[in-house]
């Protein structure tokens, strides 16, 4: 059996920086996208107990050794790094499809969506052009001879148990396995540290030059949330239990308010209404 | 290879030259006449040979493992060995049995002495015989005390097995039989006659005792005649309890240690050094670590002794053998690196290093424990083991009114929060309070802020000690641009790493426990705590603080000055203090074998009748109050040293 694991290599949600007055990201963090080590952590497991073939592929430029050498670290037997530019979720999908057609995977492992972008479209693009079975949202798999049986989350917590025979592609929550911690410089460690890191180019795999299938056609600004409380001050204990059951009417209504426009006149006026209530 | 023959053909010379020694001691003299003689060679002739061989065999096992042997320091090294060998101080601890036990060594010394001097015809003729015969009743006295000990049970950690008899009654019967020989060999005139054809079956008897006695000696526990010495030698005290690691990366970066191909750990016996694998057969088996293990003591599968022996088994079946053919995991885990069997072990061996070498053995195979794995991982996100927020640490710093230290100013301490105090609000009390009681002394103090992070402490115990190194390199980075007398923390973990453990990394620090600190202070009056605290207290001795770093008696002095205050010490106190059950990263295993640590302790110190348990450790604290909560034990509280003293000192 081989498996083929997708690492993406995202911008650090948590690192990512703005800069009000250029109006742009800095450079960002490069960091593994956490869910594709959650399906990596699966693949070396099915790879331990069924003597599986583990191959890591990342699509982009030479930053991605990094995620490449850190899934090798983390148990990888191979790793690959596609040299073609992965301009949307489609392009990536196809290029990874070559490397699955390359190695003849019979099983496709990856995250659900990726940290920073989390279109969530790459394993349903995957599954497309190898022609293979597809399950997303996988919450526990085992290897049989010739299939996957993996165990899907549904929502309000149902769960549902399909048998994909290969090829398969499997998109993996968090909750199916926590990666391992690799101490520096253990066995495994060195071993990851050591190992090579291989590169297949475009015309390598067959791909025409990437070509956007998706174009933005605008981007608009976000919507923040908006949670109101009610004002409970001076309210008597009485008065708050009758608010708590939902009975009340003396309370004043909740009130929300969305401000617009820029950024110090939004917080001017915050200020002000803070200062009126106070 | 060449290296190793070395000590292999010396070994075989003195064998040869011991032989000879022995032979013409008996050839030489007139004790024997006819057939008696010729038996005599026989006799001798076997146990030399037995000697010969088993020395050899058991000293190969040693050099099997992983050199170089270090001597630096011989100086050190010769006291250890005149204090722990011939003194025998530790065995003193016991001052029954080591007292026996010295009386012995030192009565069976003597008259070997003389036997070997006399034979080689050094003028010992004129050394009055009864000299000797006093010698010979004080072994016989021991040998008797010792068959005793076992027979009445008075010590139940010395073992009934076929070489706890066997032993002290050859000694005994070594001594009868030379008694008998003296007595038979006596004359009408009263004079004793030293070719007195009467006493000749008894002083056979005797030579065939002594060399029965000689010949055991590699086989069985009475090896550590040679074996102790050896331990007590080459054992290098200032890495006691954590080996030197394969690497240091400040030297060397992380691939060139890989491409070196050396692993983090002890895995097979030949990963051991020569001088862990001596030490491993040092060991008699007198069970005083296991006596005082508190892992074993609370039925977790260690006991000091036992891992020593299975480590031993190992070793015996050659330097390829896996250690984990006879130790396993959970053992390894189990123990808190308190240190209390270091401290007890009369032959040097450190167990608790042997236990670090065999953690790093798992993690280099990948083998994390679960608790340990998530608390890592937690450390390596976030700089600290309970995965809270970096932002934290310097906010909460700056909130309880804590100076950052600012590059070129110069402080009079820089203290070193830690971990503990950072993140748990309990910590953070007793930090408020030594900071208050530092600054109402008028010094200077100020702290890291945010660039602070885990000493890595618990990560080396746990054996990752490639996260230790990345921490401590930057922790020492940081130490080292600011300006300050001392640092002063009330954390014994984070005083062990940056006070001791940083210097193996290149980074010598002057780290004061704040109970030394302000034990000093009051000592020159600028601390007066003269209010009355009143109640009982006894004090929980951290074993980080205590056994590791000796710091004994600055808490207790604090507490006796206390006004109205009672200090009763628990019988488990000082060195021979049980762990709280936190040690060795055992805090972070997420539950624990067998009975919990903490819960035996509180016992101990509500047995005592105190009010109030006393210690230096935000581990401790937690454990101890952890331990009261779960007891019930109502109106006892855990407080540390420095809040009894700001009792005492009252509001500024």
């Amino acid at each position: 059996m081989r498996i083929l694991v997708c690492v993406a290599q995202v911008a650090d949600p948590a690192a990512a920086r703005f800069d009000l007055e250029t109006a742009s990201f800095g450079e960002p963090e490069w960091t593994p996208n956490p869910l594709d080590l959650v399906a990596l952590e699966a693949a070396v497991r099915l790879g331990e107990e069924r003597g599986a073939e583990v191959v890591a592929v990342s699509a982009g430029p030479e930053r991605v050794e990094r995620v490449l050498r850190d899934a090798l670290v983390q148990g990888a037997g191979r790793a690959a790094r596609l040299e073609v530019d992965p301009v949307d979720a489609f392009t990536a999908a196809a290029a990874l499809a070559a490397a699955a057609r390359r190695i003849e995977a019979d099983l496709v492992l990856c995250g659900g969506r990726t940290a920073d972008e989390a279109s969530g479209s790459v394993p349903a693009y995957l599954a497309a052009a190898l022609d293979a079975a597809l399950l997303t949202g996988v919450v526990a798999v085992e290897a049989e001879e010739r299939a996957v049986v993996a165990v899907a989350a549904d929502t309000g917590g149902r769960r549902a148990s399909y048998r994909l025979p290969f090829p398969a592609v499997v998109s993996v929550e968090e909750a199916l396995a926590e990666p391992r911690y690799v101490p520096v410089l253990s066995g495994g460690y060195r071993r990851g540290l050591l190992a090579g890191i291989e590169t297949w180019d475009a015309e390598g795999l067959g791909l025409p030059a990437p070509e956007p299938l998706l174009a933005v056609a605008g981007l608009g600004a976000a919507r923040p949330r908006t949670k109101a409380g009610a004002k409970v001050t001076g309210l008597s204990m009485r008065e708050k239990l009758s608010m708590m059951r939902g009975q009340s009417s003396s309370a004043e209504k909740k009130e929300r308010e969305i401000l617009t426009g820029p950024a110090d006149a939004a917080a001017r006026a915050i200020v002000a209404r803070l200062e009126e209530w106070l | 290879m060449s290296l190793r023959l070395h000590p292999r053909a010396a070994l075989i010379i003195g064998a040869l030259c011991g032989l000879l020694a022995f032979g013409r001691f008996h050839t030489a003299s007139e004790w024997f006449s006819g057939g008696w003689h010729a038996a005599l060679v026989v006799v001798t002739v076997i146990a030399g040979s037995l000697v010969a061989l088993g020395i050899y065999r058991r000293v190969s096992i040693w050099l099997a493992g992983s050199g170089p042997v270090r001597l630096d320091r011989p100086g050190d090294r010769l006291r250890r060995l005149l204090r722990l060998g011939v003194l025998q101080t530790k065995l003193r601890r016991d001052p029954v049995i080591g007292g026996t036990h010295l009386l012995l060594s030192a009565a069976f010394a003597l008259v070997l002495l003389w036997y070997t001097a006399r034979s080689l015809g050094l003028g010992v003729r004129d050394v009055p015989t009864p000299i000797v015969d006093v010698l010979y009743l004080a072994l016989a006295a021991a040998a008797a005390v010792m068959l005793w000990a076992r027979a009445s049970g008075a010590r139940p950690r010395l073992r009934r097995d076929w070489q706890g008899w066997a032993i002290p009654s050859l000694l005994l019967a070594i001594a009868m039989t030379y008694l008998i020989d003296r007595g038979l060999g006596i004359d009408a005139s009263g004079h004793y006659s030293e070719v007195g054809v009467a006493s000749q079956p008894a002083r056979f008897a005797h030579v065939l005792c002594i060399s029965s006695f000689f010949a055991l000696i590699p086989y069985t526990k009475l090896f550590h005649v040679i074996a102790a010495p050896v331990s007590i030698f080459l054992a290098n005290h200032e890495t006691q309890g954590v080996p030197p690691a394969p690497f240091d990366l400040r030297a060397e970066d992380e691939l060139s240690v890989a491409r070196r191909g050396v692993g983090l750990g002890a895995r097979r016996v030949g990963d051991l050094s020569i001088a862990r694998l001596a030490s491993v057969d040092a060991c008699t088996t007198c069970g005083r670590c296991q006596d005082v293990c508190p892992a074993y003591a609370t039925g977790k599968p260690l006991s000091p002794m036992k891992l020593v022996q299975e480590v031993w088994t190992a070793a015996r079946s050659g330097p390829e053998t896996s250690l984990w053919s006879t130790v396993t995991a959970d053992e390894v885990l189990s123990c808190t690196t308190c240190g209390a069997c270091v401290a007890e072990c009369p032959v040097a061996i450190d167990h608790v290093g042997l236990v670090t070498e065999l953690r790093r053995g798992l993690l280099d195979e990948g083998r994390v424990q679960e608790g340990h794995a998530k608390t890592l991982r937690r450390i390596v996100e976030t700089d600290n083991p309970w995965g809270s927020a970096r932002s934290g640490r310097a906010s909460w710093a700056e909130a309880a009114g804590f100076e950052e230290a600012v590059e070129g100013e110069e402080y009079d301490y820089l203290y070193w929060l830690g971990c503990a105090a950072s993140f748990d609000a309990r910590a953070q009390e007793i930090a408020r309070t030594v900071h208050d009681l530092l600054r109402r002394a008028g010094l200077r103090v100020a702290t890291l802020g945010s660039r602070e992070r885990c000493t890595g402490e618990a990560a080396r115990r746990a054996g990752d000690e490639g996260l230790f190194q990345r921490l401590a390199a930057a922790n020492i980075e940081a130490i080292s641009s600011v300006r300050a007398k001392a640092i002063v923390t009330h954390c014994p973990h984070c005083l062990q790493s940056i006070g001791k453990e940083y210097a193996l990394l290149g980074g010598e620090f002057r780290v004061r426990h704040h109970t030394e600190v302000i034990a000093e202070l009051v000592d020159q009056g600028r601390l007066a705590p003269d209010r009355e605290v009143g109640g009982t207290v006894t004090y929980h001795d951290p074993c980080y603080l205590g056994r590791h770093n000796g710091r004994f008696e600055e808490p207790r002095q604090l507490l006796r000055i206390l006004p109205a205050t009672e200090l009763r010490e628990m019988p488990r106190s000082g060195d021979r203090s049980f762990c709280c059950g936190a040690g060795g990263a055992a805090m972070w295993q997420g539950g624990e074998l067998g009975e919990r640590v903490n819960l035996a302790r509180v016992e101990q110190a509500l047995a005592t009748g105190a009010t109030t348990i006393a210690t230096g450790c935000p581990f401790c604290t937690a454990m101890l109050e952890e331990a009261l909560q779960s007891a019930g034990a109502d109106g006892v509280v855990v407080r540390d040293v420095s809040e009894l003293v700001a009792d005492s000192l009252g509001p500024a």
